[in-house]
């Protein structure tokens, strides 16, 4: 049975170890930790070293195992999983990976309903969703994602804490300016606003350093996945 | 009991005076007793615009600092028996009167009898306060009586954008949903695209329509002169002005027909049942 994603936990990360492969017991099972190690396959072999070592001591008991910034591969995946079922009996029930916990932003989203006005403004440390109108002179300041169900002529800043991966996503994306991350653009066309108003939903976002627009279909492959909590 | 009115605008110079003096004339005309409050303290003009200047003798901050009582600095109209004047002092700040203050005065001429005869009982059913432009302490005693905000704009985006940021701080000081005066509106500039139209504007500023006032010489004639334009039947501006003021009593007005285009009217009218429903 492989883990279904990666999540972290809370107040545990990786600590600095010389070691290739550290056990940490916990109240939920054995938190097994794998250094920067380039080699896979070393540190497998020093997994197996130390599972033998513990002669099934942990045998039924679940495992969580911090790959660090490594990002393993399908095939490593289930190598893992099989090593510490077969060499130390244990259940591998989550993956920790650097990645997420970087990521990781409060689940909370902060919900606007109504337009909002030139001379409001909403800050805050997480998701924004609008229900309404951004009217030219209004501003949205949010470390996450910023979705507007309505017309967006304002200012919106996404990822304001330095997340380039934030998205802003608009019914009618029409802004004076738009922020993601520490990268500022201004809409294109006469007066620094769009004349033609889009007729479809769009969503903007960083590539390579640049805020790109295109139309929004739902499950847009190429956006990176973020599930509730990230 | 009688209800307070604001009409503000966030810009200057769109029509907020003419405007207070006109659907105060009319509600007057249509038999409300209706007290015009001018809340410009030391830009005072509504009292020039409805010629009462010479028959000033107290004012607003007179009443706040307790120089005089209330109904001794409420002007009666020369045309309009029903109609009054509260006008601000001159020689003074908008800092002489605090929105706690302002809220006073509004509250007391809801109390005011008007009255002439003895044990006879005439209050207020109308006070209207003429907002003056800006977003500073000006609007804040303006808006802080009233019960109602109208807010008025010119087909121009500079005012639009001033008119929507008053509707913004007017959520701030619990007066949601006002409604919109469109003023100076040219029908032919509107047809030819070179001017905003109806719908964009109310678009823009998610309010429902009050009325929409033409554009009208006889206007600047009528404020020179000091007479407010209702009275003349030939004067579309003042129709538009009349039909505001018995929209805001309640009534069911449709919109004036400007310059004959039906469709252009037709138009406005379904926008607006539309959003009525």
């Amino acid at each position: 049975m492989l883990p279904k994603y990666y999540c972290r936990i809370q107040g545990e990360g990786s600590d600095v170890d010389s070691e290739m492969v550290t056990f940490k017991g916990s109240r939920s099972g054995l938190y097994i930790n794998l250094s920067e190690e380039p080699s896979f396959q070393a540190l497998l072999t020093e997994l197996e070293g130390k599972l033998n070592s513990a002669h099934g001591f942990f045998r039924g008991s679940e495992a969580v195992v911090d790959v660090g910034g490594r990002v393993l591969t399908t095939e490593q995946l289930v190598l893992l999983e099989r090593k510490l079922r077969s060499e130390g009996g244990f259940t591998l029930t989550q993956v920790v990976h650097e990645q997420a916990r970087e990521r990781r932003r409060p689940d909370r989203a902060r919900l606007v309903r109504g337009t909002l006005h030139s001379g409001q403004h909403i800050r805050h440390d997480g998701n924004v969703v609008v229900l309404g109108d951004l009217n030219p002179g209004s501003e949205v300041v949010a470390s996450g994602d910023v979705l507007l169900l309505g017309r967006l002529r304002g200012v919106v800043h996404a990822g304001a804490g330095g997340d380039e991966e934030a998205i802003v996503a608009a019914f009618r994306l029409q802004p004076i300016q738009l922020r993601i991350a520490d990268v500022i653009s201004r809409a294109p066309g006469p007066g620094n606003k769009r004349k033609d108003e889009p007729a479809v939903p769009e969503i903007a976002r960083l590539q390579d350093r640049i805020i790109v627009v295109q139309e929004y279909h739902p499950g847009l492959e190429d956006l990176p996945k973020r599930l509730v909590g990230w | 009991m009688g209800e307070t009115l604001v009409i503000t605008s966030g810009k200057g110079g769109v029509g907020k005076t003419t405007a207070t003096a006109n659907i105060g004339a009319a509600l007057a005309n249509l038999g409300y007793r209706v007290a015009l409050v001018d809340a410009d303290i030391g830009l005072r003009n509504l009292d020039v615009v409805l010629g009462l200047e010479n028959r000033i003798v107290y004012d607003l901050v007179d009443v706040v600092d307790g120089f005089c009582r209330l109904k001794q600095a409420l002007i009666k109209d020369k045309r309009y028996e029903r109609l009054y004047l509260l006008p601000a002092a001159q020689t003074k700040d908008k800092s002489a009167v605090s929105p706690e203050q302002m809220r006073n005065i509004c509250d007391q001429l809801k109390e005011v009898n008007l009255s002439t005869e003895a044990g006879g009982a005439e209050y207020l059913d109308y006070i209207i306060v003429d907002s003056p432009a800006g977003i500073e302490q000006g609007f804040k005693n303006a808006v802080s009586g009233a019960d109602r905000a109208f807010i008025i704009t010119t087909p121009e985006v500079s005012a639009v954008r001033d008119a929507d940021r008053i509707i913004g701080l007017l959520e701030a000081e619990s007066l949601a949903r006002p409604q919109l005066l469109i003023n100076r509106l040219r029908p032919n500039m509107v047809r030819t695209g070179d001017m905003m139209d109806i719908e964009d504007t109310i678009d823009i500023l998610a309010v429902s329509l009050l009325a929409v006032i033409p554009e009208d010489d006889r206007i600047v004639v009528s404020t020179n002169r000091g007479e407010p334009v209702v009275n003349n039947s030939s004067s579309l501006a003042g129709q538009a002005f009349m039909n505001a003021a018995r929209r805001i009593t309640g009534e069911e007005v449709p919109f004036l027909e400007m310059d004959g285009d039906r469709s252009f009217i037709r138009r406005l009218g379904q926008f607006f049942g539309l959003r009525g429903r």
